[in-house]
């Protein structure tokens, strides 16, 4: 155990006992030492029902000298100063997504990981999916030709339900669906496209956490330009995945962490080709947040980087910060448009 | 202001009733849910959202201290559909609730409904342990707390429509898939309420003068078919063919194959209770139970190979049976309810509420047409990607 990477969770929420414990137990090389969350009785709760021992506390501080890395996976609002607290005392941090609320809580984050010379890693656990880094090869090397136009939605009817209902509470969040689901593929966007050049972004907020979001971008390096579209919606079922428009062809790509990339080529539009690497990737690909679990302890052992750092994740908040900044309304009110007909 | 709380103020009808009062004005709302997970429609306005569970009386009663009116859209797990409500009312009694109006179903009918269901003093026929089984448990519950002194009106309407309708939505998708077959070319009724008149009526429910316990059909005006649904949402179809049109006896035969089939995975109610990861728990920890699970695979080499499967299935502990339709691809679903061949009236609600549908059919099919296009994007220069990612897409092409 003595050689054992030493994880503390902190949050004992849903996403903890369903992603981020079971992973890290699951992880070759680590061990779950500590579980932190203000309701002790829910860390218990936890332990009994993974068979483990830990320490419990109500505050991170409390366990800061007995772990080798945290991991922070409670509401948004909340993980600049948890993060920062682990940050000043030279622990290494995966934080959930986002990063923080605001860009700036995420600078001072960045800030003092850098200070310390320790790890700041952001959890976009999508980024673990093979087929994600695959997508973000073929774009560059243009296997799939040059973009043209591209399309991303999700939507469901509710969906993820956190213990504490924060998930509705704007200012725990950091805003809506945008926030709780988009964010994902802000990052996967930011990792294949980089930093749109224009955006433009409409809402159904009327003072709430927005439902439903429509955004564009626009995307323009050398003599290459093209748009793409983003849907995502807490109150209707989106059938969820990513399409591009090249000059050679259309690529799919659903969202799951299973999906393989199709492309269609425009030359033979009988064909749908499957796009994968070869050999199969070695490690624990079926899991993204085990494969996030054991890069985030390789990367505090100084193996590798972060699959995502701190920086990137202050990039995405910046993206989030441009995108709110800009919002227009959606249209939402059906009932101005059912009066009394005749 | 009266203060009308909202109980299933998180779902489809819940969540368009508190939009349509909040619109009117006339109401104090307050809109209870059970959990967030399915409130972003009313959350997106930052509106306070109370919560409680239907089991807990005490919830309930923190819910709704100080409201005068009660309207019941919830729809809570089964086991919860007759206790929850029972809960409901006690309190809404010793609360002194002036008023409680209750969603229903015409499900409570049967599935078809009996000819005469036209008028609501049909015998309902729904079968035990179906949905309209325990919608018609809690009607009789509601009339029952009526008498013992809670004025109380029983709003049972069709198949839902409006922006965002699920059942629309179901059909679209299965039309688009073509699985959407019409029965004698779509001449029978197609009893569906547009979201509005439905929260119409629940507003004149509230304030009717002489409300009975007894069920209302709130149904939309005009006698539609199920051609005209189809009609209606034509302009959505994507490229999809015409539903064919099949007669009444392949109609049934569909329907008879799917409840045959479900007869066959072993009575569905087993299945449930095999499937369920606690039985397989305590199975697998008993010798006795192991053996004899293993005595019953040994029979299974003697049964038709479809049975021999699903049994072999639960044997094996997997918690759900993959079904395979063999049949010619529509939906048993949908042709059942053609098959239903009534038309529900409003004649009671008319006089009993003045009731009054604002909106009529074909503007109710505009607006979730222009719902449609907003949400999914249909139509934009997005479509020809997006498409891809529906389920129609491969059938389409």
């Amino acid at each position: 155990m003595h050689n054992s990477f030493r994880i503390g969770i902190v949050g004992a929420g849903r996403i903890g006992e369903e992603a981020h414990l079971p992973a890290a137990l699951a992880c070759p090389g680590t061990g779950v030492t500590a579980l932190v969350d203000p309701c002790l009785e829910r860390c218990e709760a936890l332990l009994r029902k993974f068979g483990i021992q830990a320490r419990t506390a109500a505050s991170v501080g409390a366990v800061l000298g007995e772990v080798d890395g945290v991991v922070i996976a409670t509401p948004n609002n909340t993980h600049a100063s948890i993060a920062l607290e682990c940050l000043k005392a030279g622990v290494p941090v995966l934080v959930e997504k986002p990063l923080a609320v605001t860009v700036v809580e995420g600078e001072a984050m960045v800030h003092e990981a850098a200070a310390k010379g320790v790890v700041l890693a952001v959890g976009y656990s999508t980024r673990f999916r093979r087929s994600v880094g695959l997508m973000h090869d073929l774009i560059q090397s243009g296997y799939c030709g040059t973009p043209r136009r591209f399309v991303y939605q999700f939507g469901t009817r509710g969906g993820w339900n956190p213990l504490s209902g924060y998930i509705l509470d704007r200012g725990a969040t950091g805003g809506g669906v945008l926030v709780v689901t988009g964010t994902h593929f802000l990052d996967r966007m930011l990792y294949w496209f980089g930093m749109p050049t224009d955006y433009a972004y409409e809402d159904d907020s009327l003072g709430g956490p927005e439902a439903n979001v429509v955004a564009t971008f626009a995307f323009s390096s050398g003599e290459v330009s093209f748009e793409g579209t983003m849907r995502l919606s807490k109150t209707t079922a989106l059938p969820a995945g990513f399409a591009m428009e090249t000059d050679e062809g259309i690529v799919y790509l659903k969202d799951s962490d299973e999906a393989p990339i199709l492309f269609q080529p425009r030359r033979d539009p009988r064909l749908e080709l499957v796009v994968d690497t070869r050999p199969a990737a070695p490690r624990s690909e079926r899991n993204i947040f085990l494969a996030q679990m054991e890069n985030f302890v390789e990367a505090c052992r100084g193996e590798c980087k972060p699959m995502v750092s701190g920086a990137e994740g202050v990039v995405s908040l910046r993206l989030l910060e441009k995108l709110y900044a800009c919002r227009k309304p959606m249209k939402a009110d059906w009932s101005k448009t059912s009066g009394k007909v005749g | 202001m009266t203060t009308v709380a909202i109980f299933g103020a998180s779902g489809y009808v819940g969540s368009a009733l508190v939009e349509r009062m909040l619109a009117w004005g006339t109401y104090k709302i307050r809109p209870i849910i059970h959990t967030s997970g399915n409130a972003w429609q009313l959350a997106r306005r930052g509106m306070r959202l109370w919560s409680a569970d239907l089991g807990s009386r005490e919830q309930v009663r923190e819910a709704l201290r100080g409201c005068d009116v009660v309207v019941n859209c919830a729809w809570p797990p089964q086991e919860l559909m007759i206790s929850g409500l029972r809960n409901l009312m006690e309190v809404c009694i010793s609360e002194d609730v002036k008023r409680f109006v209750h969603l229903s179903s015409v499900a409570v009918y049967g599935e078809p409904p009996p000819a005469d269901s036209t008028c609501e003093e049909a015998e309902p026929r729904a079968k035990k342990g179906t949905y309209g089984w325990y919608k018609l448990q809690q009607d009789r519950l509601v009339e029952k707390f009526h008498h013992k002194g809670l004025p109380s009106v029983v709003l049972c309407p069709p198949n839902i429509s409006g922006p965002n309708s699920p059942y629309l939505l179901e059909v679209l998708e299965t039309f688009r898939k073509g699985g959407l077959a019409l029965v004698d070319g779509g001449k029978w009724p197609c009893n569906l309420v547009d979201v509005v008149n439905l929260a119409s009526a629940v507003e004149n429910a509230l304030t009717c003068d002489r409300p009975d316990g007894k069920r209302i059909f709130v149904i939309d005006d005009e006698p539609i078919t199920w051609r005209d649904l189809v009609d209606g949402l034509m302009p959505l179809a994507d490229g999809a063919a015409v539903p064919s049109s099949i007669s009444t006896e392949e109609a049934q035969e569909v329907v008879r194959r799917r409840r045959e089939q479900e007869a066959i995975s072993l009575l569905g109610v087993v299945r449930q209770i095999l499937g369920l990861p606690q039985t397989r728990d305590i199975t697998r920890g008993s010798p006795f139970l192991v053996r004899s699970y293993g005595r019953i695979r040994r029979v299974t080499q003697w049964l038709p190979r479809g049975m021999a499967r699903r049994l072999t299935a639960l044997t094996e502990g997997r918690s759900r049976i993959v079904k395979v339709y063999s049949g010619p691809g529509w939906s048993p679903k949908l042709c059942a309810h053609q098959l239903r061949k009534v038309r529900h009236s409003s004649d009671r609600a008319r006089k009993q509420l003045g009731y009054t549908p604002p909106i009529c059919f074909s503007q109710s099919m505009a607006i979730f047409r222009q719902w449609y296009e907003v949400y999914h994007g249909y139509g934009s220069a997005d479509w020809l990607l997006l498409r891809n990612l529906y389920p129609h897409a491969a059938q389409v092409g």
